[in-house]
């Protein structure tokens, strides 16, 4: 199965297992360094990721040299940072980051923030895999052990955003705002509703749980 | 009104007051003088004429003449004086009359004992000088009338030259005296605009002090005061300065603990993971939550250090204290597999023994972190310095004076893991403060580093 890879820079280990964890539930591949210098040798062999997250203040290389380095490699780099002030941020971008992101951050801004940098980077995988399900983003379509089964395009969109984030619970707010738009005047009865359609149509019952008081979430196993 | 234009105007207002009297005076005596001269000159030609008249008559007149024979021959001889400004009168009759004035209107002349009377005829002032005479059984009264309008328009003139003379000299003296008031005011002009200055902010201004006078010496101590605002402002500014940095130091070593907790949080909640996972993330959020705990216990003791001025160091031993530090430092040493060697060459110190036992533990567990297992930390007392020396990994020359930085850390990976939070040092330092002491930090890298205590107020107190 492809993954888009993603090498983790971050030399807190605690910080950096969280991220490695929620990237893998997600679907990447993730790696993780500790090391300024170590990731810049680690990218010197292997220059073949999608995305690298990079913490600013890192001990072995300066994080501003190293972001550098991966720019000329033609890999993507977020940048994490604990310092919040405008100075950080635009020199950071200014020296060719994608995005910018301060610490403490949400895990889903994170994941969001990702997506939108292999995206808009062209770098994001067109086919998705959660069981036996395969989205191809191109076709807009959603095969079931190789048949396809025909979706309402509200229904598509949900399932897309759920598989983006499979393993990972989401609410029926962010649910809502991310398929039907901020706009959108409904209740979240309408997820409900659109949930159980997914279930229904794909025989997910088991692999779409109900997570109590935070929302809906996709798993690969039941 | 500005202080020049008052002490001028009072000046000038003097001035005038003092040449208007002066004026006053000269104006009346001369006046005075002038009016009794032509009074003298009337009344002693009045005197001469009457005596020659009396004299004539007295011969010329014989008892047996007619009277008005007596007139004519009065008439002859006052005529034959010559003089413009006589009258002569017997009774009612105007027997002689030289001046254009008609004797009826103002004769005779009411003399009360005086023999002479001034009074305004048409516009003249004049001089009336009389006598009753009787000759050979004849009563004439004898006038010489005088004009003296000239001594009072001799006096008005002199009064009006006067007042030109006393203007010009009290408008070149007004001129005079506000230049000079001006002149001796400047300084304090010059002094209004620095304080104003100073006031607005600009508190590196000093005022330039040329007098040796008032004025001088108040811009002296005015300068001084301005050098004491600039200072508490330069301090001030410092202290904010440095409480900016602390705190956005503090900030940050905030944010890792937090990023930790709150990542592994959401994960527990939102990520789907096996029950091995869970308690990773949470052990994590508990080691966390321990440092953070402990910050700000460090922190706290940090503050309140920083606040309190007065410890009561007492006399205490020394060998008592490097006793209880060894005591409190043994289980981390032997986890960390080092020895520590103690030398004591010093018997009794002023000191709060609490707080040195936890400075010199800040210092043996900094020593700790940066020696290898097995290696010696040595404790030594001796002179005014205790000192903790270590042969670990040291410190970079440049890095040392930012030692004492609340939050600095050499290596902050390394220091991270091994629990550190750059606060050690800084706690020390202000220990140290307390007791008048301060720290001092000798290091080569890769050979080891000694952090010594100097007490500075003992050496002081034995000279």
């Amino acid at each position: 199965m492809a993954r888009n890879r993603i090498l983790v820079v971050e030399d807190d280990e605690a910080i950096s297992r969280v991220i490695i964890k929620n990237l893998i539930a997600t679907g990447y591949a993730a790696t993780p360094v500790y090391d300024g210098q170590e990731a810049a040798e680690l990218v010197e062999r292997d220059a073949d990721f999608d995305l690298a997250l990079l913490d600013i203040m890192l001990p072995g290389m300066d994080g501003l040299t190293l972001l550098a380095h991966m720019k000329r490699r033609g890999i993507p780099v977020i940048c994490l940072t604990a310092k919040a002030d405008l100075d950080s941020k635009i020199q950071g971008l200014r020296f060719g980051a994608e995005d910018y992101i301060v610490k403490p951050f949400e895990v889903l801004e994170l994941l969001v923030r990702i997506e939108k940098v292999l995206e808009r980077t062209g770098k994001m995988l067109q086919v998705l895999e959660v069981s036996d399900l395969t989205i191809n983003l191109m076709e807009r379509s959603v095969r079931k052990n190789g048949r396809e089964i025909p979706l309402k395009p509200m229904e598509y969109d949900l399932l897309v955003m759920l598989a983006k984030n499979k393993n990972i619970a989401l609410s029926r707010e962010r649910l809502l705002h991310g398929v039907w738009g901020v706009d959108f005047v409904g209740e979240t009865r309408t997820v409900d509703v659109h949930i159980g359609q997914l279930r229904r149509k794909l025989g997910l019952e088991n692999h779409i749980r109900t997570v109590s008081k935070m929302g809906y979430r996709l798993e690969d196993q039941p | 009104m500005k202080l020049w234009r008052k002490v001028s105007l009072v000046s000038v207002i003097m001035v005038t007051a003092a040449l208007s009297v002066l004026s006053l005076l000269l104006l009346t005596g001369a006046g005075k003088r002038n009016l009794d001269y032509a009074v003298q000159s009337a009344v002693s030609t009045h005197t001469a004429n009457a005596v020659y008249f009396e004299k004539a008559m007295h011969d010329g007149a014989g008892e047996q003449i007619s009277a008005a024979a007596k007139r004519s021959l009065a008439r002859y001889y006052v005529s034959s004086l010559a003089d413009p400004n006589i009258i002569l009168t017997a009774a009612d009759d105007v027997v002689y009359n030289a001046t254009s004035i008609d004797p009826a209107l103002y004769l005779p002349l009411e003399t009360q004992g005086k023999r002479y009377v001034i009074t305004d005829i048409g516009e003249n002032t004049m001089l009336i000088v009389g006598d009753r005479l009787s000759v050979r059984g004849a009563d004439y009264s004898f006038y010489r009338i005088t004009d003296v309008t000239s001594v009072y328009t001799d006096l008005l003139a002199l009064s009006y030259r006067f007042s030109r003379i006393s203007l010009l000299v009290i408008l070149c003296t007004a001129a005079l005296i506000t230049l000079l008031v001006r002149t001796i005011l400047r300084p304090i002009q010059r002094l209004k605009e620095s304080t104003s200055l100073i006031a607005a902010g600009v508190y590196d201004r000093r005022i330039a002090v040329d007098e040796q006078d008032e004025v001088g010496s108040l811009a002296m101590d005015f300068n001084v005061m301005a050098q004491a605002v600039e200072n508490r402002v330069e301090a001030l500014k410092e202290e904010a300065e440095r409480r900016t940095l602390f705190i956005s130091a503090l900030t940050h070593e905030l944010k890792t603990p937090m990023t930790s907790i709150k990542g592994n949080a959401e994960t527990l909640l939102m990520t789907k993971m096996n029950e091995e996972e869970r308690e990773a993330a949470l052990l994590q959020i508990d080691a966390d939550c321990t440092r953070v705990e402990r910050l700000s216990h460090k922190l706290m003791q940090l503050l309140v250090l920083k606040r309190s001025d007065d410890i009561e160091p007492k006399p205490q031993s020394v060998a008592e204290l490097l006793a209880m530090v060894c005591d409190a430092a043994k289980e981390q040493l032997k986890q960390r597999g080092l020895a520590l060697r103690v030398e004591n060459h010093m018997q009794q110190l002023k000191m709060d023994k609490d707080l040195l036992c936890e400075l010199l533990l800040n210092l043996i567990d900094n020593a700790g972190k940066a020696s290898p297992r097995g290696s010696v930390i040595a404790l030594r007392a001796r002179g005014d310095i205790i000192s903790v020396s270590d042969s670990g990994h040291g410190i970079p020359p440049e890095e040392l004076h930012r030692l004492t930085e609340p939050f600095y850390m050499v290596d902050k990976a390394r220091s991270r893991k091994q629990g550190g939070m750059g606060l050690g040092l800084a706690l020390a330092q202000e220990i140290a403060r307390l007791h008048g002491a301060h720290l001092a930090f000798e290091s080569e890298v890769g050979k080891g580093t000694t952090v010594k205590v100097v007490f500075e107020h003992d050496k002081e107190a034995e000279e």
